[in-house]
């Protein structure tokens, strides 16, 4: 398993729970930092507002992303991450209840590198996310951060 | 010889000649001597007269004419003599014979002869004759006097002694006491010097009968001629109508005939019975009516009415042809003598006339039958009458209905020459135009058109003219007086006039406000359409506003869920050796309530979306994508066992896409169902005529109550628990919904454990 952040873009604070209760149950312990807007995530990638002065060198491994966000949605913090050339190349998994055929396709569009469908059952979630961990964190190779090679 | 003497001789001889010629035809023979005597006394005194005077030849010369002369007077008064003798004789055996033949005429003589001593008033001698009428002997006659004989005996005595020579009448007596009218002839003569009187006594009875009898009947007879004169001057079936005409008749005829009922019967429609107009009593003076005879009741009587000019029963409860009426009839009304006229109408019997005798039965004469006969025509006259009446009425009431209708239809009517020159008009044609009749009178037509349209009229008059058998009709604008254009639609027609001219006739309607109507339509029509563009527009942007409501439902109404349904498992898993038994199922209810409301969400979702997609009608091979549905399900759950039976090649003409969801859903309904089936069987299937099909999809499974066929339809309705079947109850809604999307319809049959055939019909795309 990899080292490493995972971004959690989420503003349900069920969900946040959730997720993390997931991570727990799989025993994955990277480190997990929430930004509970896409304002907030966008800060944290750049090192901006609260975020001011974080290195960005030091990008996460793997976001998970909602697209029903507060202020800035989903698809909108996708395109920005995609249309910066230090956080062009990040893996962005979509995490989201919605199934709606448009909402699968913009993702695509706009860069996302995978679609995950919030399953309602929590263990069928647990068992989501054992998967994302064990092919996100595992099987994938990613291009090496910068800074740490 | 002078010549006075010759001239007296003649005259002499010429007398003498004549006398004796005339006297023995007259068989005067005395006179005849005498004038013989007178004419010789003259001779012979003319002859002494001449010698006197001493004329002639010598007295010798006259002894000789004197002579002669007594000598001649001798011979006739010898030959007449001898005739009066003889005549004597000739006499007296007459008056011997004629003594014997008045004696056989006395005696045989019907009438009585008397011969009555004028003095005494005594009988000297009667007839066999007189006896036999008289009841007396011959010898006991003439032992009584002429008073006597007669019924009124100072009467008698009287005229005997005025000696009339006839008495019309008198009444005399025969020896029962029973009087006699008689009539007498007298005559008076001296026998053996006593004054004598003969009477031819002549019974007069018949004939005073006889004579009563012609006076009544003459009498009768001027009643029955003034009653038909009556009748015949009447105004009351003119005046009155049929009833009045009824009731003088029966009453002029009771009258007249002297009879107390008089009623007139006429033949219902069907001929089955007689129904009494009217009934006039004559003791009572009045009439009434109504009352019925049926032919059935009394055959003889109806045959005889067809075959007889008159009834006439003088007993009426004996004779064969009303006795019928004997008890139901002739008792109550104490009818004895019945006079019945049929009433002939155009050779047909209408009825009767009845004159019924109440009382003492009558012999009916062949003048009072005559005259029922007479009465009878005059009801079958009041008849005719009330018929050409009702039938000129008639008449004039449909000539004044049809002249109101032409007059006051709502249509004009206009009659033109062949030069379109307006010959009539009706009453409404003129209001409608507002012109006088004056005013359009041999006008040309062409000027009431719209000035655009004249020339089109008059090649349509022309047109129509070349067609005389069809019927033409336009639509053109006329113009009124008061400046008005109307739009008319005209029939026209040519005919051959009473006058050999054609005609046209032209039917004229206004259709202004159907034109205006027509107008408004197409109007109306323009802003539907435009309205249906405006409501297309608001209907899109609805369901754009629809489709985000859905989506942001479907989120947010599942983020809720899932965080209850998340942290009720998460404790169920991660707390689990915290939580005793009672938690742990409050927990998993949770779940499980949080778990079925999402599949509703997802179930409405889907419903909306059926609903907005957008349609395209293509051919679609509902048999393929039938048969890549059934390995579907066959595949999700290998280890049952169903057949499908699917036809190749079953089309439709549907959306592609919404056609797989109808599919899926009736298909994974059959599976489901029949999930308790032995020999489960699905199939799908088309009845009807090509073009014109309806498809079906139909398992052996559980079935439904037919009652409730029509509920299936509607949405989250189920009819099965869910412990039974899983399912949102949301396929057959959604399948509805897809239908109706088409235009079709879909339907249920089925019966408890008799599984289910859904139906679904297209229309015409």
């Amino acid at each position: 398993m990899k080292q490493g952040t995972i971004l959690l873009v989420e503003d349900s604070s069920d969900d946040v729970e959730l997720a993390l209760l997931a991570f727990d149950r799989n025993r994955i312990e990277n480190k997990v930092v929430v930004a509970w807007d896409g304002m907030e995530a966008l800060d944290y990638l750049f090192g901006m507002g609260k975020h001011a002065g974080r290195d960005i060198q030091d990008l996460p491994v793997v976001v998970l992303l909602d697209l029903k966000l507060p202020k800035l949605t989903g698809l909108e913090v996708l395109k920005r991450i995609r249309a910066d050339e230090r956080t062009r190349l990040l893996p962005v998994v979509v995490l989201s209840t919605s199934q709606a055929e448009s909402d699968v396709r913009e993702s695509y569009q706009n860069g996302a590198n995978s679609y995950i469908a919030k399953p309602m059952s929590y263990d069928r979630f647990a068992e989501v996310i054992r998967h994302f961990a064990e092919y996100w964190l595992g099987v994938n190779e990613s291009i090496p951060r910068p800074g740490k090679a | 010889m002078s010549w006075y003497v010759v001239l007296s001789l003649l005259i002499c001889l010429t007398a003498t000649i004549w006398s004796i010629f005339n006297l023995t035809q007259q068989r005067e023979w005395r006179l005849g001597i005498l004038t013989v005597t007178v004419a010789y006394l003259t001779l012979r005194y003319l002859l002494g007269f001449l010698q006197r005077i001493g004329y002639g030849n010598g007295p010798n010369e006259w002894g000789e004419i004197e002579e002669l002369a007594t000598s001649l007077w001798a011979l006739l008064v010898v030959v007449l003599l001898g005739q009066m003798l003889q005549l004597r004789k000739k006499a007296e055996a007459a008056v011997r014979e004629s003594e014997i033949t008045y004696r056989g005429l006395f005696e045989a003589t019907d009438d009585a002869i008397v011969l009555v001593d004028r003095e005494t008033k005594a009988l000297i001698d009667v007839n066999r004759a007189a006896c036999e009428r008289y009841g007396y002997t011959r010898a006991e006659m003439l032992q009584m006097l002429i008073s006597d004989l007669s019924s009124e005996p100072r009467k008698t005595r009287e005229s005997l002694e005025t000696g009339e020579r006839r008495i019309p009448i008198r009444y005399h007596r025969k020896r029962d006491g029973s009087a006699f009218p008689v009539e007498i002839t007298r005559s008076q003569f001296n026998q053996n010097g006593r004054p004598m009187i003969v009477c031819v006594i002549r019974d007069i009875t018949e004939r005073k009968k006889s004579e009563e009898l012609s006076r009544r009947r003459e009498q009768q007879l001027r009643m029955h001629n003034q009653a038909l004169g009556q009748l015949s001057r009447s105004e009351a079936w003119e005046r009155g109508g049929l009833h009045a005409a009824f009731q003088e008749i029966t009453k002029v005829a009771a009258r007249a005939l002297e009879v107390e009922r008089v009623s007139v019967w006429l033949f219902d429609r069907g001929r089955t019975k007689i129904i009494c107009r009217d009934l006039y009593e004559r003791s009572w003076n009045r009439h009434s009516s109504g009352f019925s005879l049926f032919a059935s009741d009394h055959p003889s009587y109806f045959k005889a009415l067809s075959l007889n000019r008159v009834i006439a029963a003088d007993d009426a409860a004996t004779d064969q042809r009303t006795r019928e009426f004997s008890e139901t009839y002739l008792k109550p009304n104490a009818i004895a003598s019945m006079l019945d006229a049929p009433i002939r109408l155009q050779g047909r019997s209408v009825g009767v006339i009845c004159h019924e005798q109440v009382g003492r039965a009558r012999n009916w004469s062949p003048e009072d039958e005559a005259f029922a006969g007479s009465v009878a025509d005059f009801v079958a006259i009041a008849l005719e009458a009330e018929d050409r009446k009702r039938a000129q009425l008639a008449l004039s009431e449909s000539e004044e209905r049809y002249r109101a209708l032409y007059e006051d239809i709502p249509s004009m009517y206009f009659t033109l020459d062949t030069e379109g020159k307006v010959l009539s008009v009706n009453r409404y044609g003129l209001e409608h135009l507002g012109y006088s009749t004056l005013e359009l009178l041999g006008q040309p037509v062409l000027n009431l058109f719209y000035e655009e349209d004249r020339e089109p009229a008059k090649r349509h008059l022309a047109h129509c003219l070349k067609h005389p058998e069809k019927i033409s009709e336009w639509e053109l604008r006329k113009v009124c007086k008061d400046g008005r254009v109307i739009w008319v639609r005209e029939y026209v027609r040519v005919r051959r006039g009473t006058d050999d001219h054609l005609v046209f006739l032209v039917v004229c309607e206004d259709i202004t406000e159907r034109k205006q109507a027509e107008e408004q339509v197409r109007q109306f029509n323009l802003e539907l359409e435009q309205r249906v563009v405006e409501r297309t527009a608001q209907l899109q942007v609805a369901n754009k506003e629809l489709e985000s409501f859905s989506y942001s439902a479907s989120h947010d109404l599942r983020a809720p869920l899932r965080s209850i349904s998340g942290f009720s498992e998460a404790l169920l898993s991660d707390y689990a050796e915290k939580l005793d038994a009672k938690a742990e199922d409050y927990l998993n209810r949770i779940r499980t309530a949080s778990k079925r409301m999402s599949q509703l969400i997802d179930a409405l979702l889907s419903l909306s979306r059926i609903t907005r997609r957008e349609m395209r009608r293509t051919s679609v091979d509902l048999s393929d994508i039938a048969q890549s549905i059934a390995s579907d399900l066959q595949a999700a759950t290998p280890d049952r066992q169903v057949e499908f039976v699917i036809p190749p090649g079953l089309k439709a003409n549907a959306d592609p896409t919404l056609m797989r969801i109808l599919l899926e859903n009736l298909l994974g309904n059959a599976w489901k169902y029949t999930s308790r089936s032995e020999r489960a069987q699905v199939e799908l299937g088309a009845t009807g005529e090509p073009g014109d099909l309806t498809y079906f999809v139909r398992d052996n499974g559980v079935g439904f109550d037919s009652d409730l066929a029509e509920t299936l339809f509607m949405p989250f309705h189920r009819l099965h628990s869910k412990k039974e079947f899983e399912g949102e109850g949301i396929g057959l809604t959604t399948v509805h919904r897809i239908m109706q999307r088409h235009g079709g319809r879909v339907w249920a049959e089925g019966q408890i454990d008799q599984g289910a055939t859904i139906y679904f019909k297209f229309n015409a795309p």
